[in-house]
């Protein structure tokens, strides 16, 4: 009698497996206003991911982590999906990349009253640049080892020392750097600018690990959904939410 | 048991000294101790300020130049977290600020010049930081280490001080105790039982084994002597026994024979006086009985001597006083002395010093007293072969401090040979004759002082020889006599 109770159950555990929804950890660094703590729903990122995977039908749990560890998380398997991320073909070794949701331009940061003039990346030779600990700006840039890079953990950083005068030049995300000295340091205003140019366009991308069983399946449900959200208008909506903090030049 | 080592008052002072010093040496070595601590406590903390000056200031000058902010927190509570650290004050050129703790006046501070030093270029001043450190968690740690040791040195200290009563009492203070009850139980009428300590055998002798050794010797030897003086107590009792008896004896006998040779010799004496007064006796027979006569005086006065010597012996003279008028006594005196001057044919002045103030009567034994002078008298008779016998009656230089009753003193003097210096010592001594050859001339047998002194020393009275030449006398005599005054109303009365 026991034994036959014990099979009842386990039949019912087997049939009723496939039926419930895929939880997917979604991991992002703290890189405001793409993606932080304090951000509503995680920060713009994380929040449109969210919502386009649920819409897929799957769970979502997110995290906002150091970004290393965010690399270290995705390669053993500790976090499913990666998000805000730029084009990279090294994270595309491990990652497979969903359709981009957002774009931004990735720009220099000089001192207010300083002229520095680049056209190719070589140019930026006789400048000493801060640049995030891992961080991914363009690929000419990101392998240009012979420039003198200053490494710093966050972009707020960069843009202090470039005000300072401890470093020539710093650069991210033009959204990342308004919002940095809008909320973490309104002085840098008076003493820092954007450099002229446009050193690259970046579109941000979710990223799924390749070994994650169902990962193609993943993007291509992203990529659906993500689809019909711009058709319908969701998706502006949803970005709207974070328009606060993407603060115009 | 406990109970029992605390009554041993030998071992409790032994273990209270033991403790005072473990107490003292314990404060004493528990003070070189925290000193040493605090010394090396206060060098370990002063060591975390070049402990951040070589692993924390370069990383700090980084975080700084990068504003690395995140990174500047974490490094100054890493440096605060230290117990010794009560301030931190970082200010870089940029304006930014950072404490921890709070400011205090404390000599213990180090100032920090925070600088980058890029591979080109000049070197770029960051900030400066001050910290500043404070002993009181120091001290706080050497007090408390410091009432740790000294407690458990105490601890020690007590638990060895008991420890050491105990053993001073196994091993000593109970066989101290044994030995005293060993003592204090043992009689020399009773022989003691050996005295034995509860203790294991040893082949080495300590000094508590000494010490029975000593004991049980000194008990034999006082044993021993005591056997001995009880044996001699013993044999001088007998002896004395037999002295008492052989003296009653003798004095029976000499009494017995004084009296059956006196009664004969009274009867001799008086058919001599007879002889010599008789009207038809012829001259020759007088001479004859008149030397008989004196032989027989003389007989009679020793044998009168030596029944009053016997009769002191046996206590059996007893002084009775009766009112005595002393001048007329001292008148009969001086005419027995005439009488026996007279009777030794010499040519010698006896004299009489009277006091004029004396009383008229004295209590006193006229009998006793002119015993004693007849026997100064008589010897001054016999000795003086020429010159004067002087004697005197008066009051005493000194009288009796409480004015009751009169001091006499009754002296004899004469113009003798007198008496050398080394045998006046011995001259009261019986049957003490100082010249030989007188004595044999004169006769005599050295007991007439010798009942002079017991009879005075029977009335009360002192007797003795004068120590210096007075007035020409070569030998005196003095009785100094405490009698009562008879006054004149009681005589009337009576």
């Amino acid at each position: 009698m026991t034994r036959l109770v014990f099979a009842v159950l386990f039949a019912f555990q087997a049939v009723l497996a496939p039926l419930q929804a895929q939880t997917l950890s979604v991991v992002a660094d703290e890189w405001p206003p793409f993606s932080g703590e304090a951000l509503p729903n995680g920060g713009l990122s994380l929040d449109v991911i969210s919502a386009v995977l649920r819409r897929a039908g799957y769970d979502v749990d997110t995290q906002v982590v150091p970004w290393a560890r965010v690399i270290d998380g995705a390669q053993t398997g500790e976090f499913d999906i990666v998000g805000s991320l730029f084009e990279d073909a090294e994270l595309q070794t491990f990652l497979s990349y969903s359709d981009p949701f957002f774009s931004t331009d990735v720009r220099l940061v000089q001192r207010k009253g300083d002229s520095h003039s680049f056209t190719t990346v070589d140019e930026l030779r006789p400048f000493s640049i801060a640049v995030g600990d891992g961080f991914v700006y363009e690929a000419d840039f990101d392998r240009a080892d012979y420039l003198n890079k200053v490494v710093v953990t966050t972009t707020l950083q960069g843009v202090q020392m470039v005000a300072h005068g401890r470093v020539d030049l710093t650069l991210d995300s033009v959204d990342v750097i308004r919002h940095a000295i809008t909320h973490d340091d309104p002085a840098l205003a008076d003493r820092v600018e954007f450099a002229p140019g446009v050193l690259v366009s970046q579109t941000l991308h979710m990223g799924v690990r390749h070994d994650l069983e169902g990962s193609t399946q993943i993007i291509a449900d992203f990529n659906r959904v993500l689809g019909e959200m711009r058709d319908d208008g969701s998706l502006d909506a949803l970005l709207a939410v974070h328009a606060s903090r993407l603060i115009p030049e | 048991m406990i109970k029992q080592y605390f009554r041993d008052q030998l071992g409790f002072r032994l273990v209270l000294a033991s403790l005072l010093i473990g107490s003292l040496l314990s404060v004493f070595s528990t003070g070189i101790q925290l000193v040493a601590s605090y010394n090396s406590q206060r060098a370990e903390a002063t060591g975390v300020l070049d402990q951040i000056e070589t692993t924390m200031s370069e990383t700090l000058e980084l975080a700084l130049w990068t504003f690395d902010f995140d990174q500047v927190n974490i490094i100054l509570d890493g440096i605060a977290s230290n117990a010794a650290v009560t301030h931190l004050d970082l200010s870089s050129v940029t304006g930014h600020r950072w404490t921890r703790g709070v400011a205090s006046e404390t000599p213990l501070q180090r100032i920090y010049d925070l600088k980058h030093t890029p591979s080109t270029g000049q070197v770029q001043h960051l900030g400066t930081l001050r910290v500043e450190l404070s002993l009181e968690a120091v001290v706080d740690r050497v007090w408390a280490q410091f009432w740790v040791t000294l407690l458990t040195n105490l601890v020690k200290a007590y638990v060895a001080a008991i420890a050491l009563l105990y053993i001073v009492h196994r091993m000593i203070s109970r066989h101290m105790h044994t030995i005293a009850e060993h003592v204090d139980g043992s009689s020399v009428a009773t022989p003691s039982t050996e005295l034995h300590l509860d203790r294991a055998t040893r082949t080495k002798t300590d000094d508590l084994d000494r010490i029975v050794r000593a004991v049980t010797a000194y008990e034999g030897r006082v044993r021993k002597t005591l056997n001995t003086l009880q044996t001699e107590i013993a044999e001088r009792v007998k002896s004395e026994q037999d002295a008492r008896e052989a003296l009653s004896v003798r004095s029976t006998f000499i009494g017995t024979m004084s009296h059956e040779v006196r009664t004969p010799l009274n009867s001799i004496l008086g058919f001599l006086h007879l002889i010599e007064t008789g009207k038809e006796v012829p001259e020759r027979q007088r001479h004859y009985a008149n030397v008989a006569s004196r032989a027989a005086r003389q007989l009679h006065n020793q044998l009168s001597n030596v029944l009053d010597m016997s009769r002191l012996d046996s206590n059996a003279v007893t002084i009775s006083t009766r009112p005595t008028d002393i001048r007329r006594l001292a008148a009969q005196w001086q005419e027995t002395t005439a009488a026996a001057v007279h009777f030794h044919q010499k040519d010698i002045d006896v004299t009489l010093d009277l006091e004029a103030d004396l009383d008229a009567e004295y209590e006193l034994d006229g009998a006793r007293l002119t015993q004693i002078i007849t026997n100064l008298t008589d010897n001054a008779a016999k000795f003086t072969t020429k010159g004067e016998i002087r004697i005197g009656v008066r009051r005493a230089p000194k009288q009796p401090d409480n004015g009751i009753g009169t001091c006499l003193e009754i002296s004899v003097a004469d113009t003798g040979p007198g008496i050398a210096e080394e045998d006046a010592a011995r001259i009261f001594d019986r049957f003490s004759q100082i010249d030989e050859g007188l004595s044999r001339s004169h006769g005599g047998t050295g007991l007439g002082l010798a009942i002079s002194l017991e009879m005075a020393q029977l009335m009360g009275a002192e007797l003795r020889l004068a120590s210096d030449e007075r007035d020409g006398f070569a030998c005196e005599f003095l009785l100094t006599l405490h009698c009562n005054v008879r006054l004149d109303s009681d005589h009337a009365a009576s």
